[in-house]
């Protein structure tokens, strides 16, 4: 039976991975295949706010909700009451709307991966390691100009400009379980990435070039940590009911690296690195979390959270645009200010803790609401905000620990005013969480 | 089952992330922020050349084999184009033409010199100066038939033997459009007794003519080497023997080297080879821009003095003929790279050519653009690659139809042109 288990185990694992690996070469350039908003052009990108499936069906939130079905990655504590081996994949395809106060639109689609989870119990329910591997902020702005070239009699000219790349985290680390009410946690995240600027220019004649593509690429890396507090309270208001409180705060880190700008080689133009490398550095700043959770009973649990990020702190020795243009970030330090965000949502799992109801009790349904300023002021005076409604289901399968999720989001982010623009966007997730009580004899009861 | 469902869901959502991109970007978002996109418009900077001293350098005026198109120059002008000179220029062209073998079987193997009648048939197809003047000119036989026409400069001459005869050719024989007349110059029967032999023969044995202006000409005419034939017949029979080489000699006669009163232009001349000679180097503005800018497309330009084509002040029997293409030529620097390398045609070891746009307009001259980005995207590197520049005049019967025949030598001419000093340069669109 045990040998059962685990050939069915490795094959799984096989599944899960076969996409990763196929998508993973594709990640060291462009972790989204596709474009997004225009606003993830300033500051160091779009920051990213994967937790879980579960987490990202609420709101986002959820940095307090334990679960045996997911492996949360903003909140290391909440690996340490591990019963499965698990492993996480998941990713979106997202359509973003942006609308000018003239009426002008783009509509711009991405497929984007989330995350690759990994985590497993050393004790279990006891002691628990947690890795993951999923993007940190996301660069895929695109838009288009053209016009008359200044000087050229009847020549004109069309310009292309492209984000790409981002950074990513690689996070690991341990969740420990002090008693039943506290929960502790660590880990170590790598951020690293590079975010590319790629701008094609083409002439309307078909005497010269054909095409000029310039890209401006910045590499950064640097390590922080994320440290995380769980609090688990029973019976608060009634006998059935818990409270959970959940934290964590990610330290502030500088990441370093190199900038370079290079011409692609092109008919009539050769390769040609124009300016740099050049070795700077940027601050990324600490990264507050705090969520509450209630369960009433074991069918409903309602989350609220807040997150709190003091990017007006932020700076970058790569500021100063010199021959690149443009600098990093783009519009100067003055362009960053505070994020903060508010989350709630609830899920709503009929069959409660009944695994042998039917198939829809067993689902969970989840629906939450969460509101953001945005870190970047791409005018250095705008605040942008966010609202978005959130949902999903997650659907339980014959494996007791694996459940597939569907998610699906819509909102709106920025302002058509002071000349930026709003975009309205539609997102559908897919993850496949896989668990199994992998390395672990089972007993003969 | 399970696994085929959880696979299922995998491949879902390998399609939802592998989903070509479907977006339609417009031009939304390019001006969000403090440093909008649209701040990053290419831009076009002009950098004036600085003129050099020049050399003149004779043009090859030579073609050796079948150039229908090519044409060999006989007379003399003088012109002051239009007063803008400080003195008058005075040029004088002789032409030569090799005559080879008849171009079918010889009829008159076994035909007595005294039937032989021989004329020189031309078709006039360029002229410059007066066109109601006669036109002097004798006929020389050339020394020897083994000379080199084609590689030869218009500075150049060769030996004559003796003068067969001269001729005066009536404007009447020459007012008729170019191509439509064909001037026939008879050759005296002392010529024919002397070579009938080679008249008589199949093969080649005939040196050739060198056709000189004599008296005070006011014209040069250019007659057309692919339709030129020494015509011999009898009662009965023709022989027709084709021109094989041609050259023509170029040279000023001027007491002092005319130059133009503004001294903004400066006068360049075809055949003669006055051209035009430039570079950057020298430019502060073009030394700034070195390192500190990239360029992705580059133009060489030049404008030139139109007026001396179409000038009123030009006597209505007076042609001029206009330049129809310009050639630009460059010296590489040494050890630099070829002219392949840098997108452009090959001259000699030392030369290279750029190729230009290809037109008719008299008034412009301007590189390909597609031509003439390595060039300078390399110097505004640091990495110069070539020494000097040279503007001269191309003068072409047709448009090119390719880069390829921009680059290649024009015709034989006396054509003069303005160019305006201050109009040459080289457009770079800063990206």
């Amino acid at each position: 039976m045990a040998s059962i288990t685990f050939a069915r185990a490795r094959f799984a694992l096989g599944i899960a991975l076969l996409p990763a690996l196929l998508l993973l070469p594709g990640l060291a350039h462009a972790q989204s295949n596709g474009d997004g908003s225009i606003y993830s052009r300033f500051g160091l990108g779009s920051l990213q706010n994967f937790s879980s499936p579960q987490s990202q069906a609420v709101g986002g939130g959820a940095y307090a909700v334990r679960s045996l079905n997911y492996n949360p990655t903003v909140n290391p504590a909440l690996w340490s009451d591990q019963v499965y081996t698990r492993l996480s994949l998941g990713g979106s395809y997202e359509t973003v709307r942006a609308t000018t106060d003239q009426g002008n639109t783009s509509q711009l689609v991405a497929g984007t991966i989330e995350a690759l989870q990994f985590s497993f119990p050393l004790y279990k329910r006891k002691l628990g390691v947690g890795l993951s591997f999923q993007p940190f902020t996301q660069h895929n702005y695109r838009s288009r100009q053209g016009g008359p070239l200044p000087g050229a009699n009847g020549s004109s000219f069309d310009q292309s400009f492209r984000g790409g790349g981002g950074l990513y985290s690689a996070r690991g680390g341990l969740g420990y379980r002090i008693n039943e009410i506290l929960r502790i946690g660590a880990s170590v995240d790598v951020l690293f990435g590079i975010l590319e600027r790629k701008r094609n220019t083409t002439f309307e004649e078909d005497d010269g070039p054909q095409e000029i593509r310039v890209s401006d690429k910045t590499r950064l890396a640097g390590v922080s940590g994320t440290l995380g507090a769980h609090l688990a309270l029973a019976g608060v208001l009634t006998s059935d009911d818990a409270l959970s409180i959940g934290g964590a705060v990610s330290l502030p880190t500088t990441l370093n690296g190199e900038r370079v700008l290079i011409r692609s080689e092109q008919r009539g133009v050769s390769s040609d690195t124009l300016s740099g490398p050049i070795d700077g550095d940027v601050s990324i700043p600490w990264r507050g979390r705090l969520g509450v959770a209630y369960q009433p009973d074991g069918r409903w649990t309602i989350t609220v959270d807040g997150l709190y990020e003091p990017w007006s702190a932020f700076s970058s020795s790569f500021s100063s645009p010199s021959a690149f243009g443009q600098g990093i970030p783009t519009g100067g330090e003055e362009t960053l200010t505070d994020r903060w965000r508010v989350s709630t949502g609830t899920e709503l799992v009929p069959a409660g803790d009944d695994q042998f109801t039917g198939y829809f009790q067993r689902v969970a349904y989840r629906l939450g609401a969460y509101t953001e300023r945005l870190y970047v002021q791409p005018d250095g005076t705008t605040n942008l905000q966010t609202y978005a409604v959130t949902g999903g289901l997650s659907l339980p399968t014959a494996l007791s620990g694996t459940r597939i999720d569907l998610n699906v989001r819509a909102g709106t982010r920025g302002t058509t005013a002071d000349a930026l623009v709003r975009d309205r966007f539609y997102g559908v997730s897919l993850h496949v969480n896989f668990g199994e009580e992998w390395f672990q004899e089972r007993k003969l009861r | 089952m399970l696994y085929s469902r959880l696979t299922g869901a995998l491949l879902c959502g390998a399609v939802l992330l592998s989903l070509a991109a479907c977006s339609d970007p417009g031009g939304v978002g390019a001006n969000v922020g403090r440093e909008p996109l649209s701040g990053e418009n290419p831009s076009e900077t002009t950098v004036m050349a600085v003129p050099t001293s020049d050399t003149t350098e004779a043009s090859l005026t030579g073609l050796d084999g079948q150039g229908q198109s090519w044409r060999f120059l006989v007379g003399n002008v003088s012109d002051n184009l239009d007063g803008r000179l400080t003195n008058n220029l005075e040029i004088e062209a002789d032409g030569y033409v090799d005559i080879g073998g008849p171009s079918a079987s010889n009829p008159f193997s076994n035909t007595s010199a005294s039937e032989l009648s021989a004329s020189l048939r031309l078709v006039p197809t360029y002229r410059h100066g007066d066109t109601t003047a006669t036109l002097d000119m004798e006929l020389c036989d050339l020394q020897s038939s083994g000379v080199d026409m084609g590689r030869t400069r218009a500075d150049e001459s060769f030996a004559t033997s003796n003068r067969i005869q001269s001729y005066s050719i009536s404007p009447a024989d020459l007012s008729a459009p170019l191509d439509q007349d064909t001037v026939t110059l008879d050759l005296p029967q002392s010529w024919i007794d002397n070579n009938a032999s080679a008249l008589k023969s199949d093969d080649d044995n005939l040196n050739g003519f060198k056709l000189a202006p004599t008296g005070s000409n006011t014209v040069i005419v250019g007659f057309q080497h692919g339709s030129a034939t020494l015509r011999v017949t009898t009662n009965s029979d023709t022989a027709d023997f084709g021109v094989q080489q041609s050259f023509t000699h170029i040279g000023e006669t001027s007491g002092s080297t005319p130059t133009v009163s503004s001294p903004n232009q400066r006068l360049l001349l075809d055949g003669v080879g006055r051209g035009l000679a430039f570079n950057w180097t020298k430019s502060d503005k073009f030394a700034a821009l070195t390192d500190s800018v990239v360029v992705s497309r580059a133009q060489i330009r030049a404008s030139f003095d139109t007026g001396i084509y179409e000038s009123n002040n030009t006597p209505s029997d007076f042609v001029r003929p206009s330049a129809s293409d310009y050639r630009i030529l460059a010296t590489r620097r040494s050890g630099g790279p070829s002219c392949s390398t840098l997108d452009l045609s090959k001259l000699n070891d030392d030369t290279c050519v750029f190729p230009m746009e290809a037109s008719e307009d008299p008034g412009d001259a301007q590189s390909d653009r597609g031509s003439t980005i390595d060039t300078f995207d390399r110097w505004l590197s640091g990495e110069r690659p070539l020494d000097a520049f040279r503007l001269g005049i191309a003068d072409r019967d047709q448009i090119p139809s390719g880069l390829d025949g921009t680059t290649r030598r024009g015709l034989p001419s006396t054509i003069p042109a303005v160019v305006k000093l201050d109009s040459v340069n080289v457009a770079l669109t800063e990206l």
